[in-house]
């Protein structure tokens, strides 16, 4: 997997913790984003821009649950974003 | 939907969403905290321990290092015994010619905050990791290093138990410590504790192990000085033994009653050397595992009947009286015919040591469902104290009057025929109701 496709399965696996099966039901929303087994959490990012992609997964769990999900989402990931150049971050972890 | 009440649901769904939240960052934490348990529990070994819980906590929570240091009090150094770093770290290490995991830190008095850690025990943040290391490894460019693995700030933990330092925790973040989640914050405080008590309770057991080492080391050493020194010893009591036995004889001619008095005391004391002997030879053969059994059937009551008729001198001199009350059945059992021998008599001999009035009585009886043949030997006298009876079969357990009453013996007749009793499948144990109140020794051993 890519740094974003772990990105990707790293938000989707900490929104499960919250709202459980949910968080790979609203992923599975989301345009670009591939769920190849929710089990062992393989996801791929595909179509388009990978940053637009993770802003969607992030604005999906928003639209539902509030500010609080988009804390949760950046909070996941602080870690490997803190490793991307910063062009590479999507605003919606920045 | 109205759209008040769309808004509602959706304020309650935030609200829902939110103490979720919390639930799961308290899962979070519980869950990293199981995990470090099982390990505290389940590895004993220091390094192995500091290495495994540095790898865990590394992982789960994304730190670029995360090093477990022991403190030398008297030496004032800090060495890793874990140390765990991510991959863009080890990468970075590799470029920049830097190892810091077997690096040790001689002298912290000289960097001001990691002696502030451990005199004050408080956590500090260091402002860049050359502050800890630059001195150690010159060749390092760690600036380089810190930007590279994207090092934002450090802190350092102390393992504190007994309200003393043992040693320290080294983060290496990827942010700064304000940016991290509520999880990463409760989870830093919680670990470091359970860190501090099971570390220190791996170097106590380390330090157990290596005293145990020792001490068998030593036990190993005395059992073969003792062996040694008791053979030695032997030979040359046989002769005195023999000789003074021979002069009381007459084979070398008649001796005045002065002399024959002084030379039947060298062959009395000659002879009760030789048992003391035989008692530590028994121990070391027993220590050693060299103890021969010589196995056959015999019949148990003829034995003690055996006994008995041998100890009619000193039963008679203590005066005391002996009564064997018996069915006349046999009570046939496989063992090693000199070495029952040498416990009944042990025990028989005690008894009249310890036994001013009175007498012994002893029993025997077999019980046809365990099949297990029981011997009882009742005394009347000092009896053993309530304190005293679990230490008896141990080495070199005495009665306490033994001093007092100068009665002989090394300690080790009880130990001896304790062993040579488990050796049988048997068992020996005691009963007594107190000092003065006599006591009931008990022989069991298997029926065939």
């Amino acid at each position: 997997m890519s740094t974003i496709d772990t990105i990707a399965s790293r938000i989707i696996k900490e929104q499960e913790l919250i709202i459980g099966s949910l968080a790979w039901d609203e992923a599975r929303k989301v345009h670009g984003i591939n769920v190849t087994d929710s089990k062992s959490g393989q996801v791929h990012v595909q179509n388009g821009d990978p940053r637009e992609v993770i802003n969607k997964l992030v604005n999906q769990y928003e639209l539902l649950f509030g500010r609080a999900s988009r804390e949760v989402c950046r909070q996941a990931v602080a870690g490997m974003v803190s490793q991307l150049q910063p062009t590479e971050v999507p605003s919606s972890l920045a | 939907m109205p759209e008040e009440t769309a808004e509602h649901l959706k304020e309650v769904t935030e609200q829902l969403y939110k103490r979720n939240v919390d639930l799961a960052v308290r899962n979070k934490i519980l869950s990293l905290l199981r995990e470090l348990y099982q390990i505290s529990i389940l590895t004993l070994e220091p390094k192995d321990l500091a290495t495994k819980v540095a790898e865990k906590v590394q992982v789960a929570l994304d730190f670029e290092l995360f090093g477990v240091f022991l403190y030398n009090e008297n030496e004032m150094s800090l060495t890793p015994l874990g140390f765990s770093v991510s991959s863009k770290f080890n990468d970075s290490q590799k470029i920049q010619g830097c190892s810091l995991e077997r690096l040790t830190i001689p002298n912290t008095s000289v960097i001001p905050t990691l002696a502030e850690v451990i005199k004050n025990k408080k956590v500090r943040e260091i402002s860049h990791i050359k502050d800890v290391w630059g001195t150690l490894m010159p060749t390092c460019d760690f600036t380089a290093l810190a930007n590279e693995a994207n090092i934002k700030s450090t802190l350092v933990l102390p393992l504190v138990v007994r309200d003393q330092a043992i040693g320290l925790l080294m983060l290496c973040l990827n942010r700064e410590y304000t940016e991290l989640s509520q999880f990463e914050r409760e989870s830093i405080f919680n670990f470091v504790n359970i860190i501090a008590v099971a570390l220190d309770k791996a170097i106590l057991y380390k330090e157990i192990q290596i005293a145990n080492a020792r001490l068998k080391e030593l036990d190993k050493q005395k059992s073969e000085f003792v062996s040694i020194a008791s053979h030695q010893l032997r030979s040359p009591l046989t002769a005195i033994k023999g000789y003074s036995s021979m002069i009381l004889e007459g084979s070398f001619g008649e001796i005045n009653d002065k002399a024959r008095g002084a030379i039947d005391r060298i062959f009395q004391s000659s002879q009760r050397l030789v048992l003391i002997i035989e008692d530590f030879l028994n121990l070391s053969r027993i220590e050693q595992g060299r103890m021969q059994y010589e196995w056959a059937t015999i019949e148990l009551r003829k034995l003690v009947e055996g006994v008995i008729a041998e100890m009619e001198g000193p039963l008679k001199d203590a005066q005391l009286s002996i009564d064997f009350s018996h069915d006349n059945q046999e009570y046939n059992i496989t063992a090693d015919e000199g070495k029952v021998r040498q416990v009944v008599t042990n025990i028989i001999d005690n008894a009249i040591k310890y036994t001013k009035h009175g007498g012994i009585t002893l029993k025997i009886k077999k019980d046809s469902d365990t099949r297990k043949i029981l011997l009882e030997i009742t005394d009347t006298g000092i009896g053993i104290p309530p304190d005293v009876t679990p230490k008896l079969f141990q080495k070199f357990s005495r009665a306490e009057d033994a001093g007092k009453a100068n009665i002989m013996g090394t300690g080790l007749g009880l130990y001896v025929a304790k062993q040579i009793m488990l050796a049988h499948r048997g068992n020996i144990w005691v009963d007594s109701e107190g000092a003065g109140k006599g006591s009931t020794f008990y022989l069991e051993f298997m029926a065939e």
